[in-house]
Parts: C-alpha cells; sequence; structure tokens
C-alpha cells in the first residue's frame, strides 16, 4: 500500500516538472494543425477556379 | 584580467581538460574550413540572386541568374552541410570514444576529404564557366558537362569513405566493450551514416549508370523519369541527413550547456532509427504533380512521409524537457519560469533555440507541402523554397553555428571569448530576422503563386505578377540582413581560427550526463542489422513496382539537351 | 516515457491520421488526385510527328467540355493562349519536346508537370471569367522565367 502512494506521488511530482513542456508541445501541435487546416481551405475554396 | 572564456562556470564539473589529438585536429579542421569557404560563395551567390529577383540589381554578362542559383544550391545544400556533418561528428567520435580516431578511420577520413574536395573543385569551377547551368537537382535531360557528373559523383563516394570512417571508429569502440550499449553520440553519428549510405545509392545510380554515359555520349537516350525517381530517393533522405547532425548536437550536448541530463538513454536512439525508416521511402512527395507514377504509389509514400513525422515530434517533447527539468533544478517555479533560467547569454545554446523555434514553421509547413493533393496548391512555388529556408538555412544551419562557436576554438587551442559569444549572438539574431523576412514572406508569395527557381520577371505585366512584387522587395531585405549574417559568421569563424588567444584551458566539449534514472538501452537498439534490413524492406515495398512501371511504360528516352 | 509524452504523442499521431483519412476521403470520393498518367509519346524530338500532339489546340468535345493538347518547348506553349466559355470543363493533355517544364496557374490548383515522353493529364473546370496567367514553374534553361502564356474564360452572354 505505502508502495502504491509514493509510486503516484513520484508520478504527480513528474507530471508537475514537465507541464511547461507539455503546454509548448500543444502549442506546436496547434500550429500544424491550423496551418494545415488554412492550406486545406486554400485548396478546397481553388477547386472552384 | 583579459576576456574570461564563457566555459569558466561552476556548472562544468565535466573534463574540461580533452584535448584533442594533433592528427584529428587537423582532419577536423580541414573539413570545417572548405565547409565555411563553401560558405561564403554560397551566400555571396544567394545575396545576388534575391537582389536581381527583386529587380534591385542587374548581373553582369558574365555570371547569370541560373548559374547563381546553381553555386547557391550545390554549395550550400549539398558542400556546406557534408563537411560541417562530416567535421562535427568526427570531432563527437573523438571526444566520446576514447579521445581520439583511430588509425583506419583517419585513412579513410582523408580519402574521403579529397575525393569530395577535387569533386566540389571540379564541379565549382563547372558552374561558373557556365558549362553546368542545371541546378543542383540536375535533372535531365538538361545536360551539364560529363565532368560536372564526375565532380557529383566524387562527392558522394567522397562521403561513403567519410561514413567508413564514422564505422571504422565506431567498430573498433564495440571491440573493445563488447556487450555495452554505445556512447550516444556515436550511436547517433553511425545511424545518420548508415541513412546516408542507402539514400546516397539513389543518386549514385543515376549519376554513375545514367548521366555519366550518357552526357559522354556512350549512350544516346536516357530514361527521364527513371533519373528523376532515383533522385528523388537520395533527395528527400538528404534532408535528414542534414537534420540529424542537428538533433545530435541538441540531444547531446545541449544538456550539458543548460546544465541539466539526457533523461532517457533509449528514446532519443529509438528516434534515429525511425528516421533510418522513413526518410527513404517517400521520394514520391516531390514528384506528386508529374506523370509516370500512379496515385496509389504517390498517396503510400505520403502516408510513408507523415511516419517520418513522428521521431520529430518525440525530439519536440524530448528536448524541452530537458530544459524545462534542468531550469526547475535550478529552482524555477510555475508554468514557464524555467524558461528564464536558461543560458541565454551563452550563444552555444542561443543559436540552436532560435534554430528551433523556427523549426515549427518549418515542420508544419513540410507536413503541408507533403499532402497530396495540397501540394498542387504551393508545389515549384516559392512556398518550397520558404520551407527549405526555414529548415536547412535556419535550423540545421543556425544549430551548427552554434555547434562552430566552441568547436572550433576547442580544435585551435584558443578561447571562446565574451565578445565572439556576443557577435554570435548578434548574429543569431540577425539570422533569424533575415529569416523571418526571407522565408516568411516566401512562404506568403508562394501562395500568391510566385514560382521558385525563376529570375526577375513580370510576365508581361499581368497583375497576378505585378501584386508579387512589393513581397519580392521584403525578401531582398532578408536577404541583405542573411547575408550580413553570414559575412558576421565567416568573421567569427576566421577570429576562431586565427586570431583569439590562446589559451591552456582548452575549451570544453560539451558532452551530456545520462541521468541516473535512464534505462539501460534494449540490445534491439544497436542490432543495425534489423534496422537496416526493416529500412531496405520499407524502400523495396514503397519504390519496386512504381521502378518496374518505369521500365515497362517507358517512352524512348530523351537525348541531352542544353538551354543556357 | 512520461504520461504526458504519451498524451502528446497520442494527439499528434492521431493528427497525422486525420490528414491522412482527410486527404483519402478527397482522393477516393471526390476524385481529387494530382496531375497523373502512364501514357507516353515517341521521342520527345519527333513528338510532333505523331498524335495527338501532331495537332496541339483547344477541341470543343462536349456542350461545356473541351480538350486542350498542350505542347511545351523552350521557351513557350502551343497553344499559347487558351479561350473558353465560363463554365466550361478542360481536359488538359500535355507534354514536352525538349526538357522538363512545368505548367502553373496562379491562384488555382492547376499545377502540372511535363516531363519530355510522358503525356500529363490533368482536368479542370472554369467557373470564373478572366484572364489566367499560366507559366512554366519548372527550371528549363536561360529563358525559364520568360516562359508563360494564357487562358482566357469568357464571361457567359446568358
Amino acid at each position: 500500500m505505502a508502495d502504491l502512494s509514493t509510486f503516484n506521488k513520484k508520478d504527480e511530482h513528474e507530471e508537475e516538472n514537465l507541464r511547461g513542456t507539455f503546454f509548448l508541445v500543444f502549442f506546436i501541435g496547434g500550429f500544424i494543425l491550423l496551418t494545415w487546416l488554412a492550406v486545406l481551405y486554400i485548396y478546397l475554396s481553388r477547386l472552384q477556379t | 584580467m583579459a576576456e574570461t572564456a564563457v566555459y569558466d562556470r561552476k556548472a562544468n564539473i565535466d573534463s574540461s581538460s580533452f584535448r584533442f589529438q594533433p592528427e584529428d585536429k587537423r582532419l577536423i579542421l580541414a573539413h570545417l574550413s572548405f565547409a565555411f569557404g563553401a560558405l561564403l560563395i554560397g551566400t555571396i551567390a544567394g545575396l545576388l540572386q534575391t537582389l536581381q529577383r527583386a529587380g534591385w540589381i542587374t548581373l553582369p554578362p558574365q555570371i547569370g541568374y541560373y548559374q547563381l542559383l546553381t553555386a547557391h544550391g550545390v554549395l550550400l545544400a549539398l558542400v556546406f552541410t557534408t563537411f560541417f556533418i562530416v567535421g562535427y561528428f568526427y570531432s563527437g567520435l573523438a571526444r566520446t570514444l576514447g579521445g581520439e580516431l583511430n588509425p583506419r578511420a583517419r585513412v579513410l577520413g582523408w580519402i574521403g576529404f579529397y575525393m569530395m574536395s577535387v569533386g566540389v573543385i571540379i564541379a565549382t569551377a563547372l558552374i561558373l564557366v557556365n558549362e553546368a547551368t542545371v541546378l543542383y537537382t540536375f535533372y535531365a535531360p538538361m545536360e551539364a558537362s560529363p565532368w560536372f557528373y564526375v565532380g557529383a559523383a566524387l562527392l558522394v563516394v567522397g562521403s561513403w569513405f567519410s561514413a567508413f570512417a564514422v564505422f571504422s571508429s565506431y567498430l573498433r569502440w564495440r571491440r573493445e566493450h563488447k556487450g555495452e550499449s554505445s556512447p550516444l553520440f556515436a550511436f547517433m553519428a553511425v545511424a545518420t551514416m548508415i541513412l546516408w549510405l542507402h539514400a546516397t545509392l539513389g543518386v549514385a545510380v543515376e549519376v554513375v549508370f545514367q548521366l555519366i554515359p550518357w552526357s559522354f555520349g556512350w549512350v544516346d537516350r536516357i530514361n527521364v523519369s527513371l533519373s528523376r525517381t532515383l533522385f528523388w530517393y537520395f533527395g528527400h533522405a538528404l534532408v535528414y541527413f542534414w537534420l540529424l547532425p542537428a538533433y545530435v548536437y541538441w540531444y547531446v550536448n545541449i544538456p550539458k550547456i543548460v546544465g541539466g541530463k539526457i533523461f532517457s538513454n533509449s528514446l532519443p536512439r529509438l528516434t534515429f532509427l525511425l528516421f533510418i525508416l522513413f526518410s527513404i521511402p517517400v521520394g514520391f512527395h516531390h514528384q506528386l504533380n508529374e506523370p509516370g507514377i500512379t496515385s496509389f504509389w504517390k498517396f503510400l509514400q505520403v502516408i510513408l512521409t507523415m511516419m517520418v513525422v513522428v521521431p520529430s515530434l518525440l525530439t519536440a517533447f524530448s528536448i524541452l524537457a530537458t530544459f524545462e527539468l534542468a531550469g526547475r533544478a535550478k529552482g524555477a517555479k510555475g508554468l514557464f519560469g524555467w524558461i528564464k533560467k536558461l543560458p541565454w547569454k551563452d550563444a552555444r545554446f542561443f543559436s540552436p533555440v532560435m534554430a528551433m523555434l523556427i523549426f515549427v514553421p518549418a515542420g508544419a509547413g513540410g507536413i503541408i507541402l507533403a499532402s497530396y493533393q495540397l501540394n498542387q496548391t504551393v508545389h515549384n512555388t516559392w512556398f518550397v523554397t520558404g520551407h527549405f529556408h526555414m529548415t536547412l538555412a535556419s535550423t540545421v544551419v543556425l544549430t551548427f553555428f552554434g555547434i562552430a562557436i566552441w568547436l572550433i576554438p576547442s580544435l585551435t587551442g584558443r578561447k571562446l571569448t565574451r565578445n565572439m559569444n556576443r557577435l554570435g549572438i548578434v548574429q543569431a539574431i540577425l539570422w533569424g530576422v533575415g529569416m523571418i523576412f526571407l522565408s516568411g514572406t516566401m512562404h506568403i508569395v508562394g501562395l500568391m503563386g510566385a514560382p521558385r527557381r525563376s529570375a526577375y520577371a513580370t510576365y508581361g505585366n499581368h497583375e497576378v505578377a505585378m501584386a508579387w512584387l512589393p513581397y519580392y522587395d521584403i525578401i531582398a531585405i532578408g536577404a541583405v540582413f542573411l547575408f550580413v549574417g553570414s559575412l558576421i559568421e565567416l568573421y567569427i569563424f576566421l577570429h576562431l581560427m586565427f586570431v583569439a588567444p590562446k589559451t591552456n584551458e582548452p575549451v570544453q566539449y560539451p558532452i551530456g550526463d545520462m541521468a541516473e534514472t535512464a534505462k539501460e538501452p534494449p540490445r534491439i537498439l544497436e542490432r543495425w542489422s534489423v534496422w537496416i534490413g526493416l529500412s531496405l524492406t520499407l524502400s523495396i515495398i514503397a519504390y519496386t513496382i512504381p521502378f518496374i512501371s518505369l521500365f515497362e511504360h517507358a517512352p524512348p528516352g530523351s537525348l541531352p539537351i542544353r538551354t543556357w | 516515457m512520461p504520461r504526458y509524452e504519451k498524451i502528446w504523442m497520442i494527439f499528434g499521431f492521431a493528427s497525422l491520421i486525420l490528414f491522412l483519412a482527410i486527404l483519402g476521403i478527397m482522393a477516393a470520393f471526390m476524385g481529387l488526385n494530382p496531375p497523373d498518367s502512364l501514357r507516353t509519346t515517341v521521342a520527345p524530338e519527333k513528338v510532333e510527328t505523331a498524335p495527338p500532339f501532331d495537332q496541339p489546340g483547344v477541341y470543343q468535345i462536349g456542350p461545356k467540355e473541351y480538350r486542350v493538347v498542350m505542347l511545351s518547348y523552350v521557351f513557350g506553349y502551343n497553344p499559347g493562349t487558351i479561350t473558353i466559355p465560363q463554365g466550361s470543363t478542360v481536359h488538359f493533355e500535355a507534354t514536352s519536346r525538349d526538357v522538363i517544364h512545368g505548367v502553373y496557374v496562379p491562384g488555382t490548383n492547376i499545377n502540372l508537370m511535363l516531363i519530355p515522353g510522358h503525356i500529363t493529364e490533368f482536368t479542370q473546370t472554369f467557373n470564373k471569367p478572366g484572364e489566367y496567367l499560366y507559366l512554366c514553374h519548372e527550371y528549363c534553361g536561360v529563358g525559364h522565367h520568360l516562359m508563360q502564356g494564357r487562358i482566357i474564360v469568357e464571361p457567359s452572354t446568358t
């Protein structure tokens, strides 16, 4: 039982330490998604030349 | 006291006493010097091109736009890169595999250097006398002087000797450390060179078996589509040959510079192995809009291209995590407090981080380019040029500049002075700003339809083409910033080579320490035969039937043509 | 692998799958594919001696349907100017008689690579009237940046 609780604490601690990274990679991911969808939109709008 | 070297920080308990052996110094400096020579000529060409295309200058009759473009591409994308990468790899192998390269590696290294440099000199001379105005992709049936292709072959085959030199030092270490997992730098250098050897098979076959016989007149006609396909078998993996050494610096050297640890010994290795698998069977995304290849195979290779994004996603997390953990270990609090704790005033860190920032839009643009139908929106426009100026010319090149600023003085026994460090930061800022003007604008005007690889033209004053002109002005301004940036970089190089004060305490060669929690990597990650086998298998799956089709549905072939 | 990294990788991989799904659906169900064809020609320097490139031009094949047989060369196109009524669907068949060229109409998805010995096929409907510039975007020699043509879409008179 003691093992489980220390295990969870370590996990949380580890996550705490990577919150900034988590935020930033999702910012990167969001940028990729947005720009991709923007060019998809341009492509679709040009289908009707 | 005179200037203090940047490495005089308490954080570095590492052996800052590492010194290169004289033979290794000579070999590495030969490569780096040749690289910087290529940088000088290549960036002059780039500046002149941009100013011509913006209509700011007219070129003298002795040199044409497309000659400059060929020189720019060859010297920067093929020569500066290859020579720098090989030099950097030799330095890291010497540092991490026992302090020096082994004699056989040195012999192979010099053979490689001479073959490559002779090849480059021949090719460059021919470009300058207008005998090879075919751009660095040299597509048939435009025919350059046969000696240009000989030069290209020498460059490629020479680089194989460089790869063998890398393997030689690695194998020597493996024999002396049986059963042990190799140092991360060496592992990554070997992985990169395996990728390179596999990739260059394509262009080697094209040059040696198609272009050389055809241009010497031993064979009348050439299968154009086959030659393009062979080139792009090589051409996409080429960009990973550029990118992976930058990743090596990010994964292995930078953790030391920020005072952090490498927190996994397995994930970086897996990342590089994934690149070996997925960088090659993807060449069709450079050929999406051409005939001779069916939609099915184009789409299959698009799927494989999306897979090659995965190791970069892993890298993004790993590198940022290393920064955050290092910053938090220094006491940072809050979501982003760790950012302030990073060594922003250290050019060895600043340049590559500028590189990483630019990699975000760079990578996004790459995914767009590979996206099958979306490619029709951007193929052969300046969007493509913007893309590789962000990826190669910023992410990779700025990282290389960040390496050079400590590697050169480490080799020459001089100090990395505070002034050079400051200048390095100024250089990176200039480069970043210049690149935003240049590449950012290229992406926009490319979406508006401006073609790549084209000299100044207004297309009969058509309104669509006239709308591009103001953007060309911004791009030209960016090019001026970049050119100044490259002059500064060359000054830094020369200063650290010949002028900075000598020192008895060599500049530290930073190698990151593995975190205590990092587990031993699984053996399979170093069973190269598995990964080479998988890489070949994927390429066979992705390319066999299309290649057969290119032979079966082949037109009679093209005679040589000279159009310049 | 830290949990945050697992979440990130799942999101990243899912995005890539999403992209592929969209592209795949457009290809399989909307017929949207890049220019293609396995058709070949006779030797490029003789391409004007055999059909279809012995008679390049604009051919009406239906009430609002046209076939454009286009030959490219250093440094121009035949036909250079293509005139069609608004609302026409045009089937391009194009090749080169010398080096690799391109046909690119800025502001549209018409982005073709012309490889000597091969025929490139692509279909586009022109719903908006106007004078469209098209140009060569694949380096082909000293005159590359002068290589261009026009597609004139005439407004419908109804």
